[in-house]
């Protein structure tokens, strides 16, 4: 069979091993019977494998010249080798990723131990932390309010912010009991390059002198003076929004909000309040107030509970809930002249309500006034109605149970913020992402080595 | 060469390795394969020793040329000793003729391109070197005419069917050490070499005349 096959399809000058073996003079005595038989029967074929042992004879009679000479080697033959700087690129993805890991494990320890913020969050923790203010700061603050941020050389624009109307306008007629929020705000900006979104909780008059230095690309420098007498507490937030770029000069805006609010306004639902700026000193900046009010959330924080402390120290007849208690409106709203650096006269004119509840004797100097009968007169060009069918008890509410205000302000400036600002996490996903992606390109680009070798 | 130690002293003291002198003919290959990984080139220069006859002589009969066989077989032995941490043991033979017969190619490669001397002259100079060899006059002679007749058929074939006929055939080596240096199985090699004698003794058959009168198929 395996003779039949080799003859089908085998190659012709194939040979069978015993056939090899006798044409290399190997063959043992059985092989060679073999082949000499099969030699008889096929002449042909004898003769053919014959003359192939002649031929492997005559090679091998050949013999094969010894080497002329020496090859052995010589140091100069071999001079020492250095290893040739190769720069094996295989292993630089490997090296990206190690780059990035580390990069990751630092975000995230920064992270964890508050040393690495971006620079939003570190505006926004710079300027979430509440003041703390002495008795005698507090005192000398409230003596001077409403309160101009006393820089030298600031231009001042101010603005009157008033509460958006929640009530309808038939309404209008009675003047309710409002509390004058007097924001006096100059924001010294040199160049704005990125947004801030600051958020803090402020409780009745204080002053907040914060610098926020963010360094992003170019130096920023911020200054936000924050002057408010807050008779009530709520939750305002506010948003400015910076849409041209300041470069080179130093521009000053100064930010003076001046709101009329109720106390229903101020228990109510969520108003909000919108006031933009589009000339400012400097020309060149617009300038976008969104005041949101908010009473929903219960908290009280810190400094509003030193009021209440302070509340309480008033005397009892006036927390009792007599004439001039704590949390009702002062029974006589006398104007007080407002300091000469305040920019806006109508912060003086305007009989300002203040609640009894302030416990500090320069809550009086603010004029207040009747909760239900006496309008709110303003200087306002469009002095919007103050709805009539506030609840006294409403008005009345004692100021410690208010909760702070939380103060929300964007500073955008989309001329000079190129950057693209990611939450940490983002940017970890992403540094994970890339790790990842150069890790597997390490490995294709080691199998193909392994490969080439 | 032997190996000598330091005389030994009244008191024991630390051998001195400087004194000791290695015999490297008695060492074994795989011994001075290891001391030449380590840049011995004295263990090399053994193993060159050792080898040197069969690199050249597949050279030789590869290229004909004894010049270049002998350039062939000197470039040879230094690609082997800077490669040698490349051998992973086994036939160390079969790996210097296998660098050789890659030396080998390459160069008929390049005198295919680039041809620098002529067939006859080459066929010459092989015979001159296999009559320079023979001892005796008579067999001087008979080499001599049978070596040039060999060289002239060997150029017929191609370098895969001349070299198979060159180990197995004229050098002797096995089909498993030819299968190695020719990089390719056993049945290969047999299927080359059968291919190879056929043509051979077809040439041979065609050159009744160049034949000496006891060789004539």
């Amino acid at each position: 069979m395996k003779a039949l096959w080799r003859r089908l399809f085998g190659r012709k000058d194939d040979l069978d091993d015993a056939t090899t073996a006798y044409i290399e003079g190997r063959a043992s005595p059985a092989e060679t019977d073999a082949v000499r038989q099969e030699l008889d029967e096929s002449p042909e074929r004898g003769r053919d494998i014959e003359e192939l042992r002649q031929t492997v004879a005559m090679l091998r009679a050949v013999e094969t010249p010894p080497a002329p000479r020496s090859f052995a080697l010589t140091p100069d033959m071999v001079p020492e080798q250095r290893m040739p700087f190769r720069l094996d690129l295989s292993y630089a993805p490997a090296a990206a990723a190690a780059i990035l890991v580390l990069a990751i494990g630092v975000l995230i320890a920064g992270d964890l131990t508050d040393l690495v913020r971006q620079s939003e969050m570190g505006a926004t923790e710079s300027m979430s932390a509440p003041a703390q203010f002495t008795d005698s700061e507090r005192a000398t603050e409230e003596q001077s309010e409403p309160v101009t941020v006393a820089e030298s050389g600031v231009e001042v624009d101010a603005v009157q912010l008033e509460s958006a109307p929640t009530r309808p306008a038939t309404e209008t007629a009675t003047p309710a009991p409002a509390m004058a929020i007097t924001v006096v705000e100059t924001v010294v900006v040199e160049k704005v390059v990125e947004t801030v979104v600051v958020e803090k909780e402020v409780s009745r008059t204080e002053k907040v002198v914060e610098t926020v230095v963010v360094e992003k690309a170019v130096t920023v420098v911020e200054t936000v003076v924050v002057e408010k007498p807050v008779t009530r507490t709520e939750k305002v937030i506010e948003t400015v929004v910076v849409e041209k770029a300041i470069v080179a000069e130093k521009v000053v805006v100064t930010v003076e909000v001046q709101a009329m609010k109720t106390d229903e306004q101020l228990d109510g639902p969520a108003a909000k309040e919108e006031i933009e700026v589009n000339e400012t000193p400097a020309g060149a900046m617009a300038v976008e107030i969104h005041s949101v009010q908010d009473t929903a959330e219960t908290t009280t924080p810190a400094p509003m509970a030193a009021l209440a402390k302070e509340a309480t120290a008033l005397p009892e007849a006036e927390s009792e809930g007599e004439p001039g208690a704590p949390g009702s409106p002062a029974p006589t709203a006398e104007p007080t002249p407002q300091p000469t650096a305040t920019p806006l006269p109508t912060a003086t004119t305007e009989p300002t309500p203040v609640p009894t509840a302030t416990p500090t004797p320069t809550a009086t100097a603010v004029p207040t006034q009747e909760p239900t009968a006496t309008p709110v007169p303003t200087l306002e060009p469009t002095p919007r109605p103050i709805p009539t069918t506030v609840p006294p008890e409403e008005t009345t509410a004692p100021v410690a149970t208010e909760e702070g205000e939380i103060w929300s302000k964007t500073f955008y400036n989309p001329g000079a913020n190129r950057g693209i600002a990611l939450p940490l996490w983002q940017i970890q996903a992403l540094l994970a992402v890339l790790a990842g992606l150069m890790v597997a390109l390490w490995v294709v680009l080691r199998r193909r080595a392994k490969r080439g070798r | 060469m032997r190996c000598q130690f330091a005389p030994l002293t009244p008191r024991p003291v630390a051998p001195n390795t400087d004194r000791i002198e290695i015999d490297v003919a008695n060492l074994e290959d795989r011994t001075l394969i290891d001391l030449s990984r380590g840049g011995d080139l004295e263990a090399f220069n053994e193993l060159v020793t050792r080898y040197q006859n069969a690199v050249y002589g597949v050279a030789l009969k590869m290229v004909r040329n004894p010049a270049t066989a002998e350039d062939l077989a000197q470039d040879t032995f230094i690609s082997a000793f800077r490669n040698i941490t490349r051998f992973r043991g086994g036939n160390f033979r079969a790996w210097l003729l296998r660098i050789a017969r890659n030396a080998t190619y390459d160069h008929l490669r390049r005198t295919k391109r680039r041809p620098e001397t002529s067939i006859d002259e080459n066929i010459g100079t092989f015979s001159d070197t296999l009559r320079a060899t023979e001892p005796e006059p008579e067999d001087v002679a008979l080499s001599s005419e049978l070596g040039r007749v060999i060289t002239e058929g060997l150029m017929t074939l191609s370098n895969d069917h001349r070299l198979s006929i060159i180990l197995v055939d004229m050098d002797g080596y096995r089909y498993e050490e030819a299968a190695e240096v020719m990089g390719v199985s056993v049945g290969t090699v047999k299927s080359r070499l059968n291919r190879a004698r056929g043509r051979m003794r077809d040439f041979l058959k065609t050159r009744p005349e160049l034949l000496p009168d006891e060789w004539r198929l």
